[in-house]
């Protein structure tokens, strides 16, 4: 705002320069007359303009309406049409300025004597732009649409053929031009006073008539005479924010007033996210969390359409999920009340997805398919992400409380379950169109997370819960088998319940399922993002023994492993020599028995065994050479196992990167994977 | 809605329009002779810089149609009864004293350069008369337009919005939503 008054003031002069010059001094009256150009600033902006045109002038605004614009005596004849409207204008800057309520009355009074000279476009405007501020400050959004349509069919349409024509002459600023050349500042008078003001004067309904004016206005209006208001100083970049808002998917079917209080309650949000990030949950961050879900509360009573109900729905699910992150981290728990549940976002969505089975999708709002597609996916992502967000917080809070435990445990199940149940519901094919492709990850993380629920944190966990907690494992496994700490994790939680000698029974299936994957097959040969990891993990889930190092091989670390071969390796090198030196023993001739088995007297050097010896020896190189070859065996199996395990530890992360990033291309490599797997198969439970 | 004569701003299009060597008035001035028929035609843009300067105004218009098409569609579709009898007196001023006026004239017609955005602004007209409950006055629009047009209904117009189509079949698809409106 303050660079817009600079450049205003520039062009300020510009405009007053020729008169200025004329009668070597400057006048309120010649302020006055251009006062399009700055009365839409921001009052304290307006009122140090004023006070520096004071200044200028040589006397405050007040004492030269006192002075020199009072309303002539009737006896002194009809008072000049340019003396009614300055005055008119001056009580309006004043208002503007310093917000006195008799200031705007006065206002409005000088406007209603402007009546007679309406035909002029000068006084037309002004009347109409004073009189929508007073219906702004009565909060009558009726009265204030009529102004603002007035004022554009009386003022501005007429104009807008006139500058254009000015301006192709390059006339557009000539001192003559009149009124006209007024154009580019009426533009954004108007823009500011429907998008800013009424929404700093609490209008927050009726103004749907006025979306026309806005798209107008957005249409090479505002912002189309940089060389009068440049980009930067005009409202440009609202506006358009505004008209891609209005006519995008996050639109109530077009209304101006939901468009404009979902805004509101946007900026709302971003204020309560920059204290969350600055002040963590202070008392001034809940309070302005609070007010946000107010004013999210607004907005939802302003929809008259699901559409819009899901919009409000997306941005608020986004401060929910913001709100648990917070608590997680900053391990605080302040009483927050927000006015919204998942579970109404999910009724929202349930609402908009029955709409793509009878295609009736255009009743809900939306002013195309894209719009509703992308409307769909949006809601499910931020229940997905609220919903995720708020298990993981509950997860938390069992660890700081762990007489708790069993009771966040299942909270936080219960989360995961819901989301599983609809996700199961909606994601029926690959091309259901609501579901996006981040949501099977999500899938895999709740399924997972249900197991961690039971398995690792609940204390006393049911049977049924138990069971329930590795049946969901298995379905984690199945969806997104590329996250290796999950193999150890259905480990650790089977080593729990003295259950480990299942494990191969229980992953087994997921690992042949990524193995056979076609499209997983196409993936990596095809060379797309992350082949040589899943390569990597594919060669792994094809191999049973690289199959039991993901699984129980995580505590010990590939260090270990390496160590243990290297043992082994020692091992059987000493073996071989035993059998290598039982070999040449037995290569000897035997001597015949001696009279006594003296085992103490020497043995002769050289001499060959006797039989008694050579049982013996005989008997110790089987044994040798048994183990020698169970020590090749070995050897050759952890020599060609260990690299592939190690190979997959260049996987790690990739759930992380997934998680942090909806458009990660694995995603859609998931959908495709678990549409595969439920075609080949009854889908896991 | 509030109505104005805005007798100031048409003497400033007039200068302007003889600033930019516009509209000649050939023969007596009419303003002089009280018992002269306005003519049909009287503003006729000749060409140059007036020919482009008629053809923005239309593509002005017409896109300024199409914005209030879609409030207009918003308000019906949200039911904003309050916000249609506004809008509605706005789109009807909008009309009367912006777009028929300028396109009272057969020029538009004759010019290749105007003839589709000539017709396109009267299918909009026609079909936001319809929705504002107006029809007798869309009546006079379609009449006007198979009048203007006629052994031209191969020619492409912008209706309905977002689409290219031959004037025929846009005449038969305003027929439908005539009857439906």
């Amino acid at each position: 705002m303050k660079n817009l008054l600079a450049h205003l003031s520039l062009v300020l002069l510009l405009l007053a320069g020729a008169p200025a010059a004329a009668q070597d001094e400057i006048s309120w009256d010649q302020y006055l007359d251009y006062a399009y150009v700055f009365s839409s600033a921001e009052q304290p902006a307006l009122r140090a303009r004023l006070e520096q045109y004071a200044q200028e002038a040589g006397a405050p605004l007040d004492r030269h309406l006192a002075q020199r614009l009072v309303p002539l005596a009737k006896q002194n004849g009809p008072e000049p049409e340019e003396r009614v409207r300055r005055r008119a204008i001056a009580h309006l800057l004043l208002y503007l300025a310093d917000g006195k309520q008799d200031e705007l009355d006065q206002a409005v009074e000088s406007a209603g004597t402007l009546k007679p000279y309406l035909g002029r476009h000068e006084n037309l405007y002004w009347y109409h732009y004073i009189l929508a501020h007073d219906s702004l400050e009565r909060g009558r959004p009726y009265d204030f649409v009529g102004h603002v349509l007035d004022l554009w069919l009386g003022a501005v349409v007429p104009l807008e053929t006139p500058y254009e024509t000015l301006k192709a002459l390059s006339l557009s600023e000539a001192p003559n031009s009149g009124f006209a050349s007024s154009l580019p500042f009426l533009y954004e008078n108007v823009a500011r006073l429907v998008l800013i003001k009424s929404q700093q004067m609490g209008i927050d309904r009726g103004l749907d008539p006025l979306g026309a004016v806005v798209r107008l206005l957005a249409d090479r209006r505002v912002g189309a005479h940089p060389d009068v208001i440049p980009l930067a100083a005009s409202s440009k970049d609202y506006l358009d924010r505004i008209v891609e808002r209005l006519n995008g998917p996050e639109s109530d079917a077009g209304s101006l007033t939901f468009t404009l209080a979902l805004f509101e309650a946007s900026k709302l949000h971003d204020n309560a996210r920059g204290l969350l990030a600055t002040e963590g949950l202070s008392d001034e961050t809940v309070k302005a969390i609070r007010v946000t879900g107010a004013a999210y509360r607004t907005a939802e009573a302003r929809a008259d359409t699901v559409s819009g109900e899901a919009a409000v729905q997306t941005r608020v699910l986004r401060q929910l999920g913001e709100i648990y992150a917070a608590k997680q981290r900053l391990k605080v728990d302040p009483e927050i009340e927000t006015p919204f549940t998942i579970e109404d976002a999910i009724d929202v969505y349930t609402r908009l997805a029955d709409a793509e089975t009878d295609q009736s999708w255009q009743d809900l709002g939306f002013q195309d398919r894209d719009g509703y597609v992308v409307a769909m996916r949006g809601l499910w992502e931020d229940i997905q992400e609220a919903t995720l967000n708020s298990a993981d917080y509950y997860l938390s809070r069992g660890v700081e409380l762990p007489h708790l435990a069993d009771d966040y445990s299942r909270n936080a199940a219960r989360l995961y379950s819901r989301y599983l149940t609809i996700f199961q519901k909606y994601a029926l094919t690959e091309s259901s169109a609501g579901v996006p492709d981040s949501a099977y990850f999500a899938a895999h993380e709740a399924a997972r997370g249900v197991g961690d629920a039971f398995l690792l944190y609940a204390s006393h966990p049911t049977p049924e819960e138990v069971d329930l907690g590795i049946r969901r494992y298995r379905s984690a496994m199945r969806i997104f088998p590329f996250d290796r700490t999950l193999w150890s994790a259905l480990t650790a939680a089977l080593e729990k319940q003295g259950r480990e000698s299942e494990y191969m029974a229980l992953v087994r299936p997921a690992a042949e399922a990524a193995t056979r994957s076609r499209v997983v097959n196409r993936w990596v040969e095809a060379g797309e993002p992350e082949a040589e990891r899943l390569a990597a993990l594919q060669r792994a889930f094809s191999d049973s023994l690289a199959l039991m190092y993901l699984g129980f091989a995580e505590s010990s670390g590939v260090a270990e492993l390496q160590k243990g071969l290297s043992s082994l390796r020692a091992e059987r090198d000493a073996t071989a020599q035993k059998v290598s030196q039982l070999r040449r023993k037995l290569g000897g001739k035997a001597e015949p028995v001696p009279a006594s088995m003296d085992a103490d007297a020497p043995r002769r050097s050289g001499a060959p065994l006797d039989a008694a010896e050579m049982a013996e020896a005989q008997s110790e190189l089987t044994e040798a050479s048994a183990l020698l070859e169970r020590l090749d065996q070995q050897i050759e199996a952890r020599a060609r196992t260990i690299p592939v395990y190690v190979a997959t530890l260049e996987s790690d992360g990739m759930g992380a990167e997934m998680r942090a990033r909806r458009d990660h291309p694995l995603h859609g490599l998931l959908r495709r994977m678990y549409h595969e797997d439920r075609s080949a198969e009854p889908a896991p439970e | 809605m509030r109505r104005s004569l805005s007798l100031c701003g048409l003497a400033l299009a007039g200068a302007l329009a003889v600033l930019a060597g516009g509209c000649s008035s050939k023969g007596h001035n009419p303003a002089l002779d009280l018992d002269a028929e306005v003519p049909r035609d009287n503003n006729t843009p000749l060409g140059g810089v007036t020919l482009t300067q008629r053809r923005m105004e239309l593509v002005r218009a017409h896109a300024d149609l199409v914005h209030f098409m879609a409030t207009l569609d918003s308000l019906q579709l949200r039911r904003d009864q309050n916000g249609q009898v506004l809008f509605k007196g706005f789109v009807d001023e909008y009309l009367g004293t912006h777009v028929d006026p300028m396109l009272a004239t057969e020029m538009h017609s004759k010019q290749p350069e105007l003839a589709g955005v000539d017709a396109s602004i009267r299918f909009l007209e026609a079909e936001m008369l319809t929705k504002l409950r107006s029809p007798a006055r869309a009546q006079k629009a379609v009449d006007e337009l198979e009048r203007l047009y006629k052994g031209r209904e191969d020619m492409l117009v912008d209706w309905p919005i977002g689409k290219k189509t031959t004037l025929k079949k846009a005449m038969d698809l305003l027929e439908d939503e005539k009857w439906r409106g």
